[in-house]
């Protein structure tokens, strides 16, 4: 019986000596060399171009991170396996149910890596909403994905949330995304003035990307008027700054024209209808 | 009159050299076409590109060739005669021509017609067709005129009950500011002006000014006319024309480096040379500053005659020959590539106004005032910027190089 289980072992497995060791530590070496190489070239050349060549380049690197990770498991499986289909489904089944029980969440975590290489739910240099966190995907990994967000804070997500929870992409892929800053207002006042006036505060900001839309949103509420300009930055990266200079300019403008804002607290929309 | 011979007023007796003045023309903006380069220099181009996208500050480009090193820059005076600044005579018979039909209607299908320039293209043209053809030259309002919106400055146009006179605007992009105070004159200006109310005239803007207004008044301007760009043989005609001639002498302009003849004057060749071509693609077709890296191109020997007076004639009518040097580097202040966000908007703001004073920089950015004026002496001592009729502007030389840095981020250039 021990005799036939291990003759079956060795028809599976090649003998493996000191070459065969050498020969996949060199392979192993070299993969994890080039990667880190690949990222760290990618990343620095990517840091000195802007808009949708940037976002490009930078989308480039976990392809080429898991063309390289396939190429190196493509040569190191028939120096340990004897090549055969039956061999390869014995083996692979095997591992296959190891992940599948003990390490389920990374497994499922790697898997989710790689769809979403696939199906770019983000890419490095986008914009993303995961659960609470916003922020720039700086690094698309094997297991993780990482945030960078507006206070600077690095946040670590596994690949997995893909499957339930909803991504928020704000640019998806493109070098621009839409921002939007609020006005609250007195109800009484010409509506259409201000319309006007919002526009020319997107218009006359130095961030705004002049060829994409500049439109106002306007709601009426019980405690006042919500405006809400939507513009877009020329750089995504400018997306704070860009708010930040419309709500400024937008607040001057409307206090050198007499508008008043709006002196009550925000009713949230069920306390409203009540 | 006719469309095919322009007038020219100033020197009505003079003769017409066969080079001139053909050469400038004005076309509908739409049809300005940048020149472009031949296959080999446009990848020699990508390739210098990257390099410097490599590098942190390319500075082993800017040293000059140890065979260059022994030129000299041509003297002031010799400059005046080889490559002096262009004289607006010959774009303003091209302008005549281009608007001719419009000048020669009583009832022309618009009342205001734009001149749109790039900038360093041709400064005076406006002012000397506006003298040429008597009409009143309008001055750009004040910044607080500006600011405030103030519509008395609208009065002074000449509209004089039914006759009216011609009248010339030359520098729309000095009449706004983008700020939100800044765009109720312009837009009042602009919608009277084409309703007929103002008259008939000339509108001249800038080419970076031209691209914001349409965004602020967004009617299409299918008559606004541009000087249709400088390509390699507009330029060879241009730099040959430029030249003051002498009787008997011939002027040599040759690479440093190799010795080859780039341009030669008298001469009956008229193969335009591969550096002329990369000259005029790289300034996109705007001559004003293709003369200004000309200029700066130009070298002689130090301590020997200019002129070397030959023996017997060489050839026809020419006893001297005269050899002037063209580096082979192109004078040029980069932008490192690491130039931060405020830097592009300080520049952007400048040519979007076609110059700015410093002071008002921090009212129209979000940067406070110490940080612009550190940002425009830094520039200025990389000799991208420099100060004119106080106003801080983008130099010549530097335009290039700052147009291809904000296209490269996706800001609001020209259409040029």
């Amino acid at each position: 019986m021990n005799e036939n289980l291990a003759s079956a072992s060795t028809k599976i497995f090649r003998e493996i000596d000191l070459v065969v060791i050498v020969e996949i530590a060199a392979i192993i070496i070299t993969a994890v060399v080039l990667i880190i190489a690949m990222q760290r070239a990618l990343n620095w050349l990517g840091q000195r171009l802007y808009g949708q060549r940037r976002l490009t380049l930078l989308a480039l690197v976990p392809l080429l991170r898991l063309l390289i990770g396939v190429s190196a498991v493509i040569l190191i499986v028939p120096l340990v396996i004897e090549p055969s289909l039956q061999n390869m489904v014995a083996v692979l089944g095997t591992v296959g149910i190891a992940l599948g029980f003990a390490l389920k969440d990374y497994a499922s975590s790697l898997i989710a890596g790689v769809v979403a290489i696939g199906e770019k739910p983000y890419r490095n240099g986008d914009w993303v909403q995961i659960g609470d966190h916003y922020g720039e995907v700086i690094h698309v990994g094997m297991r993780t994905v990482e945030l960078v967000t507006a206070d600077d804070d690095r946040i670590a997500i596994p690949h997995n949330r893909l499957w339930n929870d909803a991504i928020v992409n704000s640019n998806d892929g493109k070098p621009r995304l839409l921002c939007v800053a609020d006005f609250y207002l007195h109800p009484e006042h010409d509506a259409d003035r201000v319309r006007s006036m919002l526009k020319d505060v997107a218009l006359t900001s130095p961030y705004l990307h002049l060829d994409s839309p500049v439109t106002v949103i306007i709601n009426e509420r019980p405690w006042g008027t919500h405006y809400r300009l939507k513009a877009y930055p020329v750089d995504s990266g400018q997306q704070f700054r860009f708010v930040t200079d419309l709500t400024v300019r937008g607040k001057a403008l409307l206090t050198r024209q007499g508008v008043r804002f709006a002196a009550t607290a925000v009713i949230p929309d069920a306390g409203a209808a009540a | 009159m006719t469309r095919s011979d322009p007038p020219r007023h100033d020197h009505p007796d003079e003769e017409v050299s066969p080079e001139s003045p053909s050469f400038w023309s004005f076309v509908p903006i739409g049809e300005y076409q940048v020149p472009g380069l031949p296959a080999t220099s446009a990848i020699a181009d990508a390739w210098a590109s990257f390099k410097r996208l490599l590098r942190k500050v390319d500075q082993s480009s800017l040293q000059p060739a140890r065979d260059e090193a022994k030129l000299r820059a041509l003297p002031e005076v010799q400059l005046e005669h080889l490559a002096p600044p262009i004289d607006p005579t010959e774009p303003a018979d091209a302008l005549d021509a281009a608007l001719y039909d419009w000048l020669e209607s009583d009832h022309p299908d618009w009342p205001v017609r734009f001149v749109v320039n790039q900038p360093h293209a041709h400064p005076e043209l406006l002012h000397l067709w506006a003298v040429r053809h008597g009409a009143a030259v309008i001055e750009p309002p004040s910044i607080e005129q500006i600011l405030d919106g103030d519509l008395d400055w609208l009065e002074q146009w000449p509209v004089d009950g039914g006759s009216h006179r011609f009248w010339v605007l030359p520098r729309l992009a000095h009449c706004y500011l983008r700020h939100t105070d800044g765009l109720k004159l312009v837009r009042t200006l602009l919608a009277r002006a084409e309703a007929g109310e103002l008259g008939r005239g000339v509108i001249g803007c800038d080419s970076w000014a031209w691209a914001y207004l349409m965004h602020l008044w967004p009617v299409p301007h299918p008559g606004a006319l541009t000087a249709q760009a400088f390509d390699g043989q507009r330029l060879t005609r241009l730099l040959t024309h430029q030249i003051q001639r002498r009787p008997h002498r011939r002027v040599r302009f040759r690479n440093a480096s190799t010795g080859h003849d780039i341009l030669s004057v008298p001469s009956d060749d008229t193969e335009v040379h591969p550096e002329i071509v990369r000259l005029a693609s790289h300034t996109r077709g705007n001559p004003g500053t293709a003369l200004t890296y000309w200029r700066r191109s130009l070298r002689t020997e130090p301590h020997e005659e200019v002129v070397e007076a030959a023996s017997e004639p060489i050839s026809g009518e020419v006893f001297d020959e005269e050899d002037i040097w063209v580096s082979a580097r192109l004078d040029e202040p980069m932008l490192p590539n690491e130039a931060d966000e405020d830097v592009a908007l300080v520049l952007h703001a400048l040519l979007l106004h076609d110059g700015l004073p410093a002071a008002l920089l921090p009212t129209l950015l979000p940067l406070t005032h110490d940080g612009c004026l550190a940002i425009l002496l830094r520039l200025k001592r990389a000799r991208l910027v420099t100060e004119r009729d106080e106003r801080w502007v983008v130099t010549a030389t530097g335009y290039s190089s700052v147009r291809s840095m904000l296209a490269g981020r996706d800001y609001l250039t020209d259409g040029f």
